[in-house]
C-alpha cells in the first residue's frame, strides 16, 4: 500500500490533471495572443518600413524633380546675369571707344603724360618702334588725351576692369592699368609683339563690334577676357581697336563664388571646355591660376560635350550622386554650371523616413514592451492559477479521498477480522455504494464464518472419531511380538500399514487349542468407515466360528452365509484362512478369493497356487473347500494383500508379483529373521513408490516353523 | 480418469470401458453398469482398454452381477486383459462370472 500524500494519490492525480489542463489552457492562449502580437507586430514593421520608403522615396522624387527645376533656373540665371555682366562691359568698351573716336580727330594735346610706373591708373607705350614717326607721335598724344577722358570712367569700374588699351592701326599700343605697376619697367623695355597680330584685334576688326575673345592666361598667367572693339575714324578707316581685359577671377567672386546650397557651386567654363571659373579653381602657391578640362572631372564627359554644343540642360551624374544644370552664356559661348550633390537634395526626404522609422522603433519597442509585460502577466497567472488549483484540488480530492479512505480504514478493521464493524458512507455516490456493499459481504461474511465454524467443528468430530476408529481397529490386530514367547516351534510376525484412515485390511492369528494355530489375512472392498465395520465383523465371525470348527473350508462357508445376510452395500471380503498343527505341521487352508500366498520351502519362496475360491459376502451359498500341505522345520508362509503387489509407484507401474517374488528370494532377504522380513519387503515398496501415495493398505504376515 | 462409451443393440448394450477401475472411478462405472440395466437385459462389460481393476471395481462387477440374477438378465466381461483375468481368477471371480 502507499503511503497517504504520495505522488500516487488520487489528490495528486487530481492534482496534475486539473493543473495540467489550466496551464495548458493558458499558456494555449498566451501562445494564440503572443502570436497574433507578434504578427501585429512584424506587420506594422513592415508596412511602416514600406510607408517610410514609399514616402522617402516620393518625397526623394519631389524633391529631385523640383530641385532639378530649380537647378536649371539657378543656372539660366546665372548664366544671364554672367551675360549681363559681359554685355555691360561690352557697352562699355562700346562707349569707350566711342569716347576715343572724336578725340582720336583732335590735334590738340591735353596733357603732356609720359608713361609712368608710379602705381596707379598708368599709361604704357607698347610696340612703338614707329614713335619716331611725327605723325605716329601725335597719335599716341591724341590716344592720351582719350585716356585723360577714360580716366574716371576706368576708375569706376575699378572692379570689372583689369585693364584697358587701344592698340593703333599704326602699330603702336597703348595701356592703362591699375594693376600691374610692379612689372610695368620690364614689359615695356623690348618690342616684344605686334597687338595687331593679337585676336581681339583682328577678331574687332573682322566683326567691326565688339567681341570677347576667349579666356587666355595673360602675361602673368592670370585667366583673362578681352572684350575688344574696333575704333573708325571719320571716314570710316579703322583706327585702331579698343581693349578692356577683364580677370575672371572677378567675375567668380561676383557670379560663381555665390555658394549654391551647402555642399554645391557653380563653375563657368569656356568654349574649348575649359573650367574658367570655380571655387574649386584656386590660384596656386606659384600665383598662377590653373585651368582644368571640363572633360576630364570624373562623370562630366557627356555635360561638357553637351555644354561645349551650346545646350542648357540637366544631368545626374557620378551615379546619380551629383545634380548638373547647365545654361550657356551667349556673348561669349560659354557655359555655366551648377552642381548639387544629391544627398543634399533628398537630405529632407533621408530625414523624413529616418523619422518614420524612429517611430516605428518606437512602436516596436512599445509592442516589445507589451509582450514582456504579457508574459510577466501569464506568469503571475500560472502561480494564481497553481494557488488556486492546489487549494482547490486540495478541498475537492479531499471530499473524493476522505470516504475513500474511511471505505480503506473500515476494510482493515474488518479484514483484521472484526465482522461487527459497520462502514458509515453517506456520499450518495457510488462510494456509499460500495460501503453498503462491504457492509453486507461482511454480513455474508460473518455468516459464512459461523457456518463453516459448523463444519469444522463436525469435520473435526468426524476427523476425531475416525481417529479412534483407527485406534479401535488397531488395537484389536495382534500387534504384540513375539506374540507366543512360550512356543518354540514356531514364530509369526505381522504388521498393517493402512493407507488412509481406517481401511479395510486385517490379520489376525490365535490358538484355538494348543496344537493349533490359526492363521487369517484378509482384504475388505473400500475404504472408510464402512469397510472398517465390514472388517470388524468378518474378523470377529471368523474368529468365533474357528472357535469350535476344525477346518478353514467350513469356517468361511459358515462365515460367508452370515455376511450375505443384510449385504446390501454389496460389500465383500478377499480372505485366506489357514490352520497348522503344530504337533504334525500339517497345514490346512481355504482361499476366499485372496491372494495366494509364498510358501519357503527348500531354499526359495514359490506361490503356493490353489484354485481359489469365490470372495466372502459375495454370493449367498457358497462353499469353500480346503486343501493340505506339511510344514517342515525352516519352511516359511508368507500371506500378504493385494496392497503389495498393486503398489504404484510415481508411474503408476505395479509393483507385481514377480518383483516381489524376486524381492523375496535374495539371498540376503531369506537370511532374514522373519519381522526383518517384513521390514524389507516394506522398505523395498517404498523405494519402489517413491513417494507416491498409496491407495491401498499394505499388510503382511509370515509364519516360520521352527 | 475413466471414459465409458455406450453402444445400443436390441436387447443387448456395450459399455465400452477406457481407464483404470479403481476407487475413484468406480462410482462412475456403477452407475453405469445400474443405469444400463434399466434398459437392457444383456450388459457387455469391454475391458479391452482397462489396465487394472481394484477390489473396489470387483465390487462393482458384483453389484451388476447381483442385478442382473435379480432381473433374469445377464452380464458378459468381453476382452479382458491379462492383469485384469489374474485378479478375478485369484478372487474366484472367473468361476462365477461370464467371461467371453
Amino acid at each position: 500500500m502507499k503511503h497517504k500524500g504520495g505522488a500516487s494519490t488520487i489528490r495528486a492525480k487530481i492534482s496534475r490533471i486539473v493543473l495540467g489542463v489550466s496551464m495548458l489552457a493558458l499558456l494555449l492562449s498566451a501562445a494564440v495572443s503572443l502570436i497574433g502580437i507578434q504578427s501585429a507586430k512584424r506587420k506594422m514593421l513592415d508596412s511602416s518600413e514600406a510607408l517610410g520608403s514609399t514616402a522617402a522615396a516620393d518625397s526623394e522624387q519631389a524633391l529631385i524633380a523640383q530641385a532639378k527645376e530649380n537647378l536649371i533656373v539657378q543656372a539660366m540665371e546665372k548664366a544671364d546675369l554672367t551675360e549681363q555682366r559681359l554685355l555691360r562691359i561690352k557697352a562699355q568698351v562700346s562707349l569707350m571707344a566711342a569716347y576715343i573716336a572724336p578725340l582720336y580727330e583732335q590735334t590738340v594735346v591735353i596733357s603732356d603724360s609720359r608713361p609712368q610706373r608710379d602705381g596707379d591708373w598708368v599709361m604704357q607705350y607698347a610696340n612703338v618702334n614707329t614713335l619716331a614717326d611725327e605723325q605716329v607721335q601725335q597719335e599716341i598724344a591724341r590716344t592720351k588725351n582719350a585716356f585723360y577722358v577714360l580716366q574716371p570712367l576706368c576708375r569706376q569700374n575699378e572692379q570689372d576692369i583689369s585693364s584697358v588699351y587701344f592698340a593703333s592701326a599704326s602699330g603702336f599700343m597703348l595701356s592703362y592699368d591699375p594693376k600691374s605697376e610692379d612689372n610695368a619697367a620690364s614689359l615695356f623695355q623690348d618690342d616684344h609683339f605686334d597687338p595687331r597680330d593679337r585676336d581681339w584685334y583682328t577678331n574687332a576688326v573682322e566683326t567691326g563690334e565688339a567681341v570677347f575673345t576667349k579666356t587666355y592666361l595673360d602675361v602673368f598667367s592670370r585667366l583673362m577676357v578681352t572684350c575688344s572693339t574696333p575704333v573708325y575714324a571719320a571716314d570710316g578707316s579703322v583706327e585702331g581697336v579698343f581693349g578692356m581685359d577683364i580677370l575672371i577671377e572677378d567675375i567668380n567672386a561676383s557670379i560663381v563664388g555665390s555658394s549654391v546650397g551647402e555642399n554645391g557651386y557653380a563653375f563657368l567654363f569656356n568654349n574649348d571646355g575649359e573650367v574658367i571659373s570655380s571655387p574649386k579653381l584656386t590660384i596656386g602657391s606659384d600665383g598662377k591660376y590653373h585651368t582644368t578640362l571640363l572633360r576630364d572631372e570624373p562623370g562630366f564627359a557627356q555635360i561638357a560635350d553637351a555644354m561645349v554644343a551650346g545646350e542648357s540642360g540637366f544631368h545626374e551624374t557620378v551615379g546619380e550622386e551629383l545634380f548638373v544644370a547647365y545654361a550657356r552664356v551667349r556673348s561669349t559661348h560659354w557655359g555655366l554650371g551648377i552642381v548639387l550633390p544629391r544627398d543634399e537634395v533628398v537630405a529632407p526626404a533621408v530625414a523624413t523616413r529616418d523619422h518614420i522609422i524612429s517611430q516605428t522603433n518606437k512602436a516596436t519597442d512599445e509592442i516589445s514592451s507589451m509582450i514582456a509585460m504579457m508574459l510577466l502577466l501569464v506568469a503571475v497567472a500560472i502561480v494564481v492559477i497553481i494557488v488556486i488549483v492546489t487549494l482547490t484540488t486540495e478541498v475537492l480530492s479531499r471530499r473524493i479521498t476522505e470516504p475513500i479512505l474511511t471505505l480503506t480504514d473500515g476494510a482493515k478493521i474488518i479484514g483484521s477480522g472484526d465482522l461487527d464493524y459497520t462502514v458509515s458512507m453517506h456520499t450518495g455516490d457510488e462510494l456509499e455504494l460500495l460501503g453498503d456493499t462491504l457492509n453486507h459481504m461482511t454480513v455474508s461474511l460473518k455468516e459464512y464464518m459461523n457456518n463453516l465454524a459448523a463444519i469444522t467443528a463436525d469435520r473435526e468430530r468426524i476427523a476425531a472419531e475416525l481417529g479412534v476408529a483407527t485406534t479401535i481397529q488397531a488395537s484389536m490386530l495382534p500387534c504384540i511380538f513375539p506374540a507366543f514367547p512360550g512356543r518354540k516351534e514356531f514364530n509369526i510376525f505381522a504388521n498393517m500399514h493402512p493407507a488412509k484412515e481406517v481401511g479395510g485390511d486385517f490379520y489376525d492369528f490365535f490358538l484355538t487349542d494348543p496344537d493349533h494355530l490359526w492363521v487369517v489375512i484378509a482384504d475388505v472392498s473400500g475404504k472408510g468407515v464402512p469397510a472398517a465395520l465390514f472388517m470388524v465383523i468378518t474378523k470377529t465371525l471368523l474368529k468365533n466360528y474357528a472357535a469350535f470348527h476344525a477346518r478353514p473350508g467350513e469356517v468361511l462357508t459358515l462365515v460367508n452365509t452370515q455376511l450375505c445376510e443384510n449385504n446390501d452395500a454389496g460389500m465383500f471380503v478377499t480372505a485366506f484362512m489357514g490352520v497348522l498343527e503344530i504337533s504334525t505341521g500339517k497345514f490346512t487352508f481355504s482361499n476366499a478369493g485372496h491372494n495366494a500366498p509364498l510358501l519357503y520351502h527348500g531354499g526359495a519362496y514359490a506361490w503356493l497356487k490353489t484354485t481359489p475360491g469365490f470372495v466372502l459376502a459375495g454370493l449367498d451359498g457358497i462353499t469353500f473347500s480346503d486343501h493340505e500341505i506339511v510344514l517342515s522345520k525352516g519352511d516359511r508362509l508368507f500371506l500378504y494383500t493385494d496392497g503389495v503387489t498393486e503398489a504404484l509407484d510415481p508411474h503408476e507401474e505395479l509393483y507385481g508379483d514377480d518383483r516381489l517374488l524376486h524381492m523375496l528370494n535374495t539371498e540376503a532377504v531369506k537370511k532374514l529373521p522373519i519381522d526383518q522380513t517384513v521390514r524389507a519387503v516394506e522398505e523395498d515398496i517404498r523405494r519402489f513408490a517413491d513417494g507416491a501415495e498409496q491407495a491401498d493398505d499394505i499388510t503382511m504376515l509370515t509364519l516360520e516353523i521352527c | 480418469m475413466m471414459t465409458i462409451q455406450t453402444k445400443q443393440d436390441g436387447a443387448t448394450l456395450t459399455l465400452a470401458i477406457e481407464g483404470r477401475v479403481d476407487t475413484m472411478t468406480s462410482p462412475q462405472l456403477q452407475q453405469a453398469v445400474l443405469q444400463a440395466f434399466q434398459s437392457a437385459g444383456k450388459v457387455v462389460l469391454d475391458f479391452a482398454k482397462v489396465p487394472y481393476i481394484s477390489s473396489a471395481g470387483l465390487r462393482v462387477l458384483l453389484i451388476g452381477q447381483k442385478t442382473a440374477q435379480s432381473k433374469n438378465g445377464s452380464m458378459v466381461l468381453t476382452n479382458v486383459g491379462e492383469t485384469v483375468q489374474n485378479v478375478l481368477d485369484t478372487v474366484g471371480f472367473s468361476s462365477v462370472m461370464t467371461i467371453e
